[in-house]
């Protein structure tokens, strides 16, 4: 009895604060029910009086419908001020973003707690709220708020959490808030406790409190905030929806990855920034999470396709490639391609039988004197395996070596320099095919060493000449080939005098000729009074000569530097005629530079004039030479090359006998005959040459042997009386 | 030396497909529209082996050529044939090389023995084209609405005159005279001929030219994209049986953009 008692005292209280306040809007609220309560209740009787006008209805434009509607009890509705419906909607993904100003029960526009608290502080009499069914909702003629079709409105939320001042109930009643701070403000009071009252997600905080939300919507009318789906905004993200759409299915796959990348972020960016400038700054909200998630979907889509179908290829293309790749590089090894090698070897894992295979590569390469690039491949050894026999060592030494050179790439420079075994690796350095062994010395062309052709065995002296760096690609170019002709002419030489010529090629810059290896002495040894070979032999050795120049003469090629350095004579007695030809290169490329080298003593007259030279010219250097073996002085001498050049062309010869009384009178016509200045006046052919020094020979001999005879006879004679 | 600005640009699709009967695919291909460098290689021999000898050719040619757009030091054939541009020469050696690579590979291990490709390649210098090939997988030039047959067939049927050739047994007709990695060195055959906006090559196996007929092929290449046509002649090739592996290469000769054109270009990727 007292519970009910003490109710109906609280509700009078109530009643009574209502009255005397005649500010309160109360809450009413419908329930979907399939049935329809038919009765009305008595509250109901004054629910006329808190309905809205409709004066007309858009076009489409209609009220959610109430079924049922819970209302307050008929003393506290006569005491309000009147009264609101707050029931809730949410969008499809869980989102409150609107409020239903408007709902139909019976044939009632009951208006949304917030309507109805709005027109309430605008301190607009109900009757003078009025709606447009589906296209607004005036205010008398203060305020015009805009609804959808649906008679809601789109929330526009003043910001995030805490946007307005809020109070707890507890506070507020145990006096603890000073009441001026209410003064003149609309005052939602609802409950927030868990349990109670769920909170609600929104669009700036997803637990906010009912009455925020109610707050929220009260601040968009009053402030005309609104937020308008401007009727374009179905078209505009339809519209949307077709580009990103056409963009993703063509235009994105076909882009550069990067690229697509980059388009993707401006799309995405553009969406969302657009949306929130329009939502902000015009107020219309054009929806556009369906083309974002179109766009991201699709881009994602894409990607995973091309990922997919790129490892796929990937895959099926590095299964098999290891074992490929070993053997190719292998392969590629074996025929000198070094470089192809070791990119191939660079796909293999490498294992100890790879390392193996990378060593012999960094081998192959020190032979060939690139020494950078060994250095690369022990360096990669090292990479995966430091301790692997020698591989740090030899990659120190040879980055010391490579620090201490001038030029190239593995060669050394410099103008003295082109030694070819000093490159700080103690592999046999190769050219060509030859496996170079030793220096042999230094000839005036370029440095010669002993080398070895592997294939065959055999032992053959090798003939460097670098071509000087004075000369640009074209020069060095025309230079090789003309030093390549003449050595490939002077490898048909075959005769018992001519040193053979086996081969000739070049390596980067420096050009080989690799010929029959020699043992014994060029006649430079024998020029010197007091160093003088026997006259017979002088004789025969240049009769020797002098027929092996014939043959090659015979076969269309000068000699043109016949001197004693160019003769070797062997151990085992034999003279052979060197560098055939091959000096006219090589004279030819330092000259260039202005400066003649050596001085030309045997050199003929003709030669001088610049005129074309043919065998007489070999003749005359042969004269000279033979003058130079048979006396111990040159012919013709001077002290600059100026001097000499006049001597040679115009003064005639100093009597050999002058200078070696010894010398036969037939010997001297041969001098006199093959040093004539005039070619025209020498022997025009070497073969005539040496068929008269043989001639003289046999004389030589016969006279001897006479004597010898006659000495004996003598001697019998003396010995027998 | 740098490969010179290319005067022709070429727009190449290429599929290669197992078929209907064999189980794995021992063709291979290549086909690179920048350097313009296209290869089908038919590879033969027990179990994997044809596949391993397609790709190591396929392989050591492109590598080798890649050499010289590098601007590297490469080594050349020691006697170039000095009827052939130099581009052509460097193909040939690239063809030597990969025959001696898959030569040596044959003799290292069991499992390789006798394997062996075929090579039919088109490479593009300036303004000409350089077919080269050795084995019988075909490469046609379509000119003036007319296909002609580039490459020289190397089988036994091709070089038996006609009334022999018929006599032939059908094992017979794909026994090669000449083929990579069988001998130490090997022969190719090669063309460098005068190239035309408009002009179509087809590179293919002989699963494509087993299949269909030149007439045929080169109404396909006139008609479709190089894609499409691809596609179509594999389904064809299929539809007729398809026996062997199949691989299809089409490409079709344009004028080289504008700057404007290679910029858009640029930003698209294949």
């Amino acid at each position: 009895m007292t519970e009910a008692q003490k109710r109906l005292d609280n509700d009078r209280k109530l009643e009574k604060s209502l009255r005397a306040s005649g500010k309160v809007v109360l809450p009413v609220f419908f329930k979907d029910s399939r049935v329809g309560a038919d009765a009305r209740t008595p509250a109901e009787a004054g629910l006329a009086g808190g309905a809205v006008a409709v004066l007309k209805a858009a076009e489409g434009g209609y009220a959610p419908i109430g079924d049922e509607i819970v209302l307050p009890i008929a003393p506290f509705m006569a005491a309000a001020k009147g009264i609101g419906h707050f029931n809730l909607v949410y969008d499809m993904d869980g989102t409150a973003r609107r409020e239903r100003l408007l709902y139909a029960y019976r044939n009632l526009y009951i208006p949304s707690y917030t309507l109805r608290l709005a027109a309430a502080y605008l301190n607009l009499p109900l009757d003078d709220v009025t709606a447009d069914l589906g296209a607004a909702i005036h205010m008398g003629d203060r305020l015009s708020v805009p609804t959808t079709r649906y008679c809601e409105l789109l929330v526009n939320f003043k910001g995030q959490h805490g946007s307005f001042k809020s109070y707890s109930f507890f506070d507020v009643v145990n006096d603890k808030i000073p009441l001026s701070v209410f003064q003149n403000k609309l005052v939602l009071v609802s409950p927030s406790a868990a349990g109670i009252m769920n909170p609600m997600s929104t669009p700036t905080d997803p637990t906010m409190p009912v009455g925020e939300f109610s707050a929220h919507t009260l601040w968009t009318m009053l402030n005309k905030r609104f937020v308008e789906r401007p009727a374009w905004a179905d078209f505009a993200t339809l519209g949307l929806i077709l580009i990103i759409g056409l963009t993703a299915s063509l235009l994105l796959p076909r882009l550069k990855a990067m690229l697509a990348g980059i388009v993707f972020v401006g799309l995405c960016t553009l969406l969302i920034a657009g949306s929130i400038y329009l939502f902000v700054a015009a107020g219309a909200w054009v929806p556009t999470i369906y083309p974002l998630t179109e766009l991201v979907l699709g881009y994602i889509g894409i990607v995973s396709i091309s990922y997919l179908i790129t490892e796929t290829h990937r895959d099926k293309v590095e299964g098999e490639s290891a074992e490929t790749n070993r053997m190719l590089g292998l392969s590629f090894q074996s025929q000198g391609m070094l470089d192809m090698a070791f990119d191939k070897f660079r796909r293999v894992p490498v294992d100890q039988e790879m390392k193996t295979i990378l060593y012999s590569l960094a081998q192959d390469y020190e032979r060939k004197r690139q020494i950078n690039k060994a250095a690369a491949v022990y360096e990669y050894i090292e990479e995966h395996d430091s301790r692997y026999k020698d591989v740090a060592e030899r990659k120190k030494k040879l980055m010391q070596a490579s620090e201490t050179m001038v030029f190239g790439d593995g060669l050394l420079g410099g103008s003295t320099g082109d030694n070819l075994m000093a490159s700080g690796s103690d592999v046999r350095p190769t050219l060509g095919r030859y496996e170079i062994i030793r220096q042999l010395g230094r000839g005036a062309m370029g440095i010669v060493y002993l080398g070895q052709d592997p294939r065959i065995n055999r032992t053959t002296a090798i003939k460097t000449f670098r071509f000087t760096d004075d000369f640009d690609e074209a020069e060095v170019k025309a230079l090789k080939d003309k030093f390549f002709r003449e050595a490939e002419s002077a490898g048909t030489l075959s005769h018992p005098n001519i040193v053979t010529i086996y081969d000739a090629g070049d390596e980067q810059d420096l050009a080989y000729i690799a010929m029959e290896y020699l043992e014994g002495e060029d006649l430079e040894k024998f020029i010197k009074k007091g160093q003088l070979l026997p006259m017979r032999k002088v004789i025969d050795y240049v009769a020797d000569i002098a027929e092996g120049l014939d043959y090659a003469h015979n076969k269309g090629i000068v000699h043109r530097d016949i001197k004693p350095a160019n003769i070797m004579l062997l151990k085992s007695g034999v003279v052979k005629i060197t560098d055939f030809g091959i000096a006219r290169i090589t004279a030819t490329s330092q000259t260039q530079t202005g400066i003649v080298k050596g001085t030309p003593y045997y050199m003929s007259p003709e030669q001088f004039s610049g005129k074309k030279v043919d065998g007489r010219s070999d003749i005359f250097s042969l004269g000279v030479m033979l003058y130079q073996l048979l006396t111990g002085t040159l012919p013709f001498f001077a002290d600059n090359p100026a001097a000499l050049m006049n001597k040679i062309m115009n003064v005639p010869h100093v009597d050999p006998r002058t200078v070696n009384p010894k010398i036969m009178k037939p010997m001297v016509q041969i001098l006199n005959k093959a040093l004539a200045k005039t070619r025209d006046q020498r022997y025009q052919r070497a073969v005539h040459m040496a068929a008269h020094l043989r001639q003289t020979g046999k004389h030589m001999d016969a006279l001897v042997a006479r004597r010898k005879t006659s000495a004996s006879t003598a001697a019998a004679v003396e010995g027998g009386t | 030396m740098r490969r010179d600005t290319p005067m022709f640009r070429i727009e190449s699709a290429g599929i290669t497909d197992v078929g209907k009967r064999r189980r794995n695919n021992e063709d291979a291909m290549f086909l690179d529209d920048e350097k313009q460098l296209y290869i089908v290689a038919d590879g033969m021999g027990g179990h994997q082996a044809g596949e391993v000898a397609s790709e190591m050719v396929v392989d050591s040619l492109r590598a080798y050529m890649e050499r010289f757009n590098e601007n590297a030091a490469v080594e050349e054939l020691s006697d170039p044939d000095d009827s052939l541009s130099k581009a052509a020469n460097r193909l040939l050696s690239g063809i030597y090389l990969a025959n001696k690579s898959v030569y040596q590979a044959a003799h290292s291990k069991e499992a390789y023995t006798g394997m062996g490709s075929t090579v039919s390649t088109v490479y593009f210098d300036g303004g000409t084209l350089i077919a080269a090939n050795v084995g019988d997988s075909p490469i046609y030039l379509v000119h003036d609405g007319n296909i002609e047959r580039l490459s020289v067939p190397h089988t036994v049927m091709a070089e038996l005159d006609s009334r022999k050739a018929e006599r032939l047994g059908g094992e017979f007709r794909h026994v090669l005279t000449r083929a990579i990695g069988v001998n130490e060195t090997v022969q190719a055959d090669i063309s460098e001929i005068q190239c035309f906006k408009g002009d179509i090559l087809v590179i293919g196996s002989d699963g494509l030219s087993d299949k269909i007929e030149q007439h045929e092929i080169k109404e396909v290449v006139r008609r479709d994209r190089p894609m499409k046509a691809c596609r179509q002649l594999v389904e064809l090739a299929n539809e007729r049986g398809g026996d062997d592996n199949i691989t299809v290469v089409v490409l079709k000769v344009k004028n080289r953009q504008s700057k404007i054109g290679r910029f858009f270009r640029s930003f698209f990727k294949g």
